[in-house]
């Protein structure tokens, strides 16, 4: 009697343990998929989590998010990806290291600028320092608040731009363009800052409007943008505004009205480029 | 009180724990009212009491993930239960392993939490396995064809239970460091012990380790493609030369022509499976786990493990047992997938691919999908190093989880302090 | 860390895979094979069970008793002798591991492993031991009877009825078979069932499949005309007909014959031939479309697979697969369920031997339907084989087997095995009657051939059939 009594006790038990294991189960499910919004929510107001700060390439304008870890190289699963014939695969590999900066690893046989010097080891970069990786220029910005020792002197980026790769891509046009057209100064900002970020200064694909008539509507102006993938795109604009302004100082009066027809250095910029097929 | 209620219903852990607990509260109760045993009525109490410090303790030290714990200690304390259910004095050691198992999970979170990633300290661990690899070569004894085990001070040890996580670290380092040569010769010469002891199941384990480790890092299907067509060729080479290899596939085929023999556990297990049905025939009714008992399983508290929750839970369980196991794997994919460098991601990937693939190769075995290889259940099979080789690697898990939370702290901080570029 | 993200999450893909793949296979060979895990001679656990319970009845179709229990849950076998004997290999015995009888495959059910917790309560409460379900099996008794009676005592066989439309089993019998009640005067082999257990050499019943075989790739298979000289030279071997003696100087020939003509008269050279000619992919391709290599898992009758050879293929050997020797192994149910298919338009249906599991308390807990099992061939085909077989028994080697006034189909076999002095008479064949749509296979072991042995049994039990249509509905 004890036995079969056991018996049914056990046979019952059964059904709770599949019970309590299904629960257990059903449980996990639902924590996991809670967890999982609230990890989305929390990475959709934290846009930068996972970021140490971006690496600008200066030709183009375009910033690239930059991650603790990663490489640099031409390959399309590089984390910074530059298109350059001269460019390795993985051309480099970085790290961020607390208080130290950015260590950058260059691959075997690949040659690349650190500060305008050749790197051949790990070295780091902080705020502002220039990469050079055969006609590409780049230049890492960190973020404000990182345990990073404070940025160095760097060479002026006219030097940096200057360089004969810079002069062998363009074909020296882009120099002819700076020293004859000019670029109109902008009251309260110096040459030496807007040349190195000023180079893309419109939105891709934004039409340009010499005259500023849309400037209001422009929505690229000094923002980041995220695309839909979560990249983080860097688009440098002068405020359209700031150029009239400047444009209209310089000139003391409208274009128009000497018969002068104002080119936009920018509108300039984009047809080359849309030339050579960068 | 009301803060009480509210605390509870906010945290899914505590639910969770309390439903673990109960769990093995019943399981140990039912199995003292058949015994009678006082031991029993202990570990109704104890083996609930270590749930809740393994599940507790860690959290308390650093942010961790609960969920994973939660999983891991049900199935670290179903196998105390059905080890008792089986033989009593291997279900009191193994409570004894869970307990060290649990602390030895502590201790290797706060290594990954608070042990910044050395050169020396990887190169100290690649000589030190490789060394330590290759004892039982030396010092070992033969079981079932394989040359694995080692006796140190009357205390039995599996060393490939343990150089596998310092494998997974070594890799890990230096795959993150991009040195792919360095990495495939140290996989390659641990495979190549292993292969001397013949012990094929964890062998394959570290071959899956390997293979995941350099897919993840690389990317590159060639070498995929030419580490698989390797393995293939190691396994035919493997086939010729051993005798047991052969009597394995052969079995695999068809067991039902071994039945008084080599094939006698796999049969005994298919029985068994079918005797458990959907429900199964009720916590200490069954007969497959007691190996003294006609249509007892040899070695059911090792390799044949599932057979026996099978026959005593059912089939349904098994399922529940099984997607338990998904869960922690999903876990720690999760876990890899927000690391923030790609040595730990890698570590996190690694851990996931053994628990993983150990599972598979083992259950696999055991239903007949795959060849029956010896390799341990992770979490559930009898042994020490088995259970602190395990437990360790959710404690590498713990250690990374706390590192992804610790940094998305530090995205917090930093967006608080104004954020963005400089 | 962009592509280490994208390789973590085709990992875990693959990892993720891996335990879908366990699940599944899992539940699938659970699903598939539990019911013979459970009843494998191995399984301790119910054998330890069964001395607790009080076995369940075997019934025959018609409710005859065949096995019962007493209140100890001793067996006994209540049916007179002959019945008992002729039911045997369907019923099983304890003392015999037959692991396709009822006793071992439907143990579940007469064991009372599938009891509810309800029932077992009842039972516990009220102080008796459990009670095992009652099972009725499709097997009618009288016609067992009378197959045992007119078999040939001295002979080794087996005997297969069944009903081609439902896929019922009405006797399944294997010669010599034992009295259960007296089991230690069991002749050795007896407890083996020749039906479903043992694989031989189809001999020229085989035919049947290469025949649909050349109707299937032959357009003109009704005009083409095969040319029988009665020795066909393969190498070393050479395919002859049933009554050539080479050393005697004596040889059989058809001369130009179509292939119903063939048929009829069972021309090996024609069969091999056809073989050589089509080849062996496609008439395996066939083969196997009736079911050979094919892993039988019938849901209550357990059958050795048929196998059509996969080694060793030379042109000899190819043409002997085409005439049914060769390396050929099927047993007696799978001949019969090929002749089933021809007789049923095409379709084989899958064999059933439960027709119902009923609790003691007289609740029916489960009943079986008909299953198809395959199509192997169009309803056309199947039409046009019915007449050669049709032709077999008006005009061919079967005559043996035919019935005045009913349409008897049916195909001889004379299958060579190489330890035996005489041939295996096979006999395949049915009722083309809408009224009593019965096929059946006849073997008998080293008799001679089959159109002088196996078919005048067949034709014994096809009169019985016709005359009991009624009763053994």
């Amino acid at each position: 009697m004890a036995a079969s009594a056991y018996e049914l006790l056990a046979m019952l038990m059964r059904y709770v343990f599949v019970l309590l294991g299904a629960l257990i189960v059903w449980r996990s499910f639902r924590w996991m998929s809670r967890d999982a919004r609230a990890y989305r929510q929390e990475m959709r107001t934290l846009p930068d989590a996972g970021l140490v700060g971006e690496i600008v390439n200066l030709a183009t304008g375009e910033g690239q998010p930059l991650p603790r870890e990663g490489t640099i190289g031409s390959s399309w699963d590089s984390d910074i990806r530059i298109k350059d014939s001269q460019a390795l695969r993985t051309h480099a590999r970085f790290e961020f290291e607390e208080g130290k900066g950015l260590k950058v690893i260059p691959a075997r046989r690949a040659y690349m600028l650190l500060s305008g010097q050749e790197l051949r080891g790990p070295g780091y970069c902080l705020h502002g320092t220039p990469l050079q990786i055969g006609n590409t220029t780049l230049r890492v910005r960190l973020f404000a608040g990182l345990k990073v020792p404070s940025p160095v002197e760097y060479p002026e980026p006219d030097a940096l731009l200057g360089g004969d790769s810079y002069t062998e891509s363009w074909e020296g046009e882009l120099q002819d363009w700076d020293r004859a057209q000019g670029f109109p100064a902008i009251p309260g900002q110096e040459q030496e800052e807007y040349v190195p970020y000023g180079t893309g200064a419109v939105p891709l694909g934004a039409p340009v409007d010499p005259y500023l008539e849309n400037a209001e509507a422009d929505p690229a102006h000094y923002e980041g943008n995220y695309t839909e993938d979560g990249q983080m795109t860097w688009q440098y604009a002068y405020s359209l505004q700031d150029l009239q302004r400047a444009m209209i100082e310089q000139n003391g009066a409208s274009d128009e009205a000497e018969g002068v027809k104002y080119q936009s250095p920018l509108a300039n910029r984009r047809r080359r480029r849309k030339r050579h097929g960068t | 009180m009301e803060r009480k209620k509210q605390r509870a219903r906010s945290d899914p852990g505590r639910a969770m724990l309390l439903t673990v607990m109960v769990f093995f509260f019943l399981g140990f109760f039912l199995l003292a009212i058949k015994d009678g045993s006082w031991q029993c009525f202990v570990l109704s109490v104890l083996v609930p009491a270590i749930v809740f410090f393994g599940t507790t303790v860690i959290s308390r030290l650093f942010p961790s993930d609960k969920l994973l714990l939660a999983l891991t200690n049900f199935l670290c304390a179903l196998g105390v239960l059905m080890l008792y259910r089986i033989s009593p004095t291997r279900g009191m050691t193994q409570a004894l392993n869970y307990g060290v198992g649990v602390v030895c999970m502590i201790l290797s979170a706060m290594l990954v939490r608070y042990m910044p990633k050395t050169k020396t300290l990887t190169i100290l661990m690649m000589i030190g396995s490789l060394g330590f690899l290759t004892l039982p070569i030396l010092i070992g004894t033969e079981t079932n064809g394989a040359k694995n085990w080692m006796s140190v001070g009357g205390y039995s040890m599996q060393p490939s239970e343990i150089v596998k996580l310092a494998l997974l670290w070594c890799l890990a380092y230096m795959l993150s460091q991009r040195k792919y040569i360095l990495s495939i010769l140290f996989g390659g010469a641990c495979l190549l012990i292993l292969m001397l002891q013949k012990d094929l199941g964890t062998a394959l384990l570290y071959y899956a380790l390997c293979l995941v480790l350099l897919y993840a890092s690389t990317g590159s299907l060639l070498l995929v493609g030419t580490g698989l067509a390797g393995g293939a060729g190691a396994a035919v080479v493997g086939y010729q030369m051993f005798a047991h290899v052969k009597a394995r596939l052969a079995i695999w085929q068809d067991p039902w022509q071994y039945t008084q023999g080599a094939g006698l556990q796999i049969v005994r297990s298919f029985v068994a499976i079918a005797n458990g049905g959907l429900w199964g025939v009720g916590l200490g009714l069954g007969n497959a786990g007691n190996s003294t008992r006609a249509g007892g399983i040899p070695e059911a508290y090792n390799d044949f493990i599932f057979p026996v929750i099978l026959h005593e839970f059912g089939t349904i369980f098994g399922l529940i047992v099984l997607g338990m196991y998904l869960f922690i794997v999903i876990r720690a994919v999760m876990i890899a997938r927000r690391s923030r460098t790609v040595f730990y991601g890698l570590l996190a990937i690694g851990c996931a691919t053994l628990i993983a693939v150990q599972t598979f190769v083992i259950i696999g075995g055991n239903i007949k999908l795959i060849p029956l290889t010896g390799v341990t259940l992770p979490f559930i099979s009898y042994g020490g190093t088995s259970m602190v080789s395990s437990l360790c690697v959710i404690g590498f898990l713990q250690g990374i989880a706390s590192r992804n939370a610790a940094g998305v702290d530090e995205d917090r901080a930093l967006a608080m302090e104004g954020g963005g570029l400089r | 860390m962009k592509k280490l993200r994208k390789n973590i999450m085709r990992i875990s893909l693959v990892l993720m895979s891996l335990f879908f793949v366990l699940a599944a296979y899992g539940a699938y060979t659970i699903s598939i094979n539990g019911n013979r895990w459970f009843s494998s001679t191995v399984n301790e656990y119910a054998r330890e069970k069964r001395s607790d319970v009080i076995p369940g009845g075997i019934l025959d179709r018609n409710g005859v008793v065949l096995a019962s229990a007493d209140e100890a849950g001793k067996r006994s076998y209540p049916a007179a002798e002959n019945v008992r004997r002729a039911t045997v290999h369907a019923v099983g015995s304890s003392a015999f591991n037959m692991k396709s009888s009822a006793e071992y495959f439907f143990a579940s059910y007469l064991y009372g492993f599938n009891l509810t917790l309800p029932e077992r309560l009842g039972y516990v409460f009220s102080g008796q031991k459990y009670h095992g379900d009652n099972v009725q099996l499709t097997i009618d008794s009288a016609l067992s009877a009378y197959v045992a009676q007119i078999f040939p005592s001295d002979k080794r066989g087996a005997v297969l009825v069944m009903n081609y439309r439902t896929g019922e089993v009405l006797t399944e019998q294997s010669f010599p078979s034992f009295d259960p009640a007296d089991t230690a005067a069991a002749p050795a082999g007896s407890s083996i069932n020749r039906c479903t257990q043992s694989l031989k050499a189809p001999g020229s019943t085989f035919k049947m499949v290469t025949a649909a075989c050349a109707i299937e790739n032959y357009a003109d298979y009704q005009t083409r005309v095969f040319r029988c000289d009665g020795l066909l030279q393969l190498g070393s071997r050479t395919v002859i007909d049933a009554g050539t003696d080479l050393s005697a100087g004596k040889i059989t020939k058809h001369g130009s014959v179509t292939l119903e003509k063939a048929f009829q008269v069972s021309c090996n050279n024609t069969f091999a031939s056809i073989a050589l000619e089509i080849g062996d992919q496609k008439l395996r391709a066939t083969a196997e479309k009736f079911g050979f290599n094919d892993n039988f898992l019938f849901r209550d009758i357990v059958v050795e697979n048929s196998s059509y050879p996969l080694t060793n293929r030379t042109d000899a050997e190819i043409a002997w697969t085409g005439a049914g020797q060769s390396a050929l192994a099927v047993s007696p149910l799978h001949m019969c369920l090929i002749a089933s298919s021809i007789a049923n338009g095409g379709v084989m249906m899958e064999p059933r031997t439960l027709i119902a599991v009923t609790a003691q308390s007289g609740a029916r807990r489960m009943s079986f339907s008909e299953k198809v099992y395959r199509r192997p061939l169009t309803a056309a085909q199947a039409e046009i084989l019915k007449g050669y077989m049709r032709g077999v028994v008006t005009g061919g080697t079967g005559t043996a087997a035919a019935v005045s006034g009913v349409k008897v189909c049916g195909k001889t076999g004379s299958a060579e095995i190489d330890t035996q002095e005489n041939t295996n008479a096979w006999f395949v064949g049915f009722l083309d009657e809408s009224a009593s749509p019965y096929s059946l296979v006849v073997v008998v072991e080293d008799a001679g051939g089959g159109g002088s042995v196996a078919a005048p049994i067949a034709r014994q039990i096809f009169q019985w059939l016709i005359k009991n249509a009624s009763a053994a509905k």
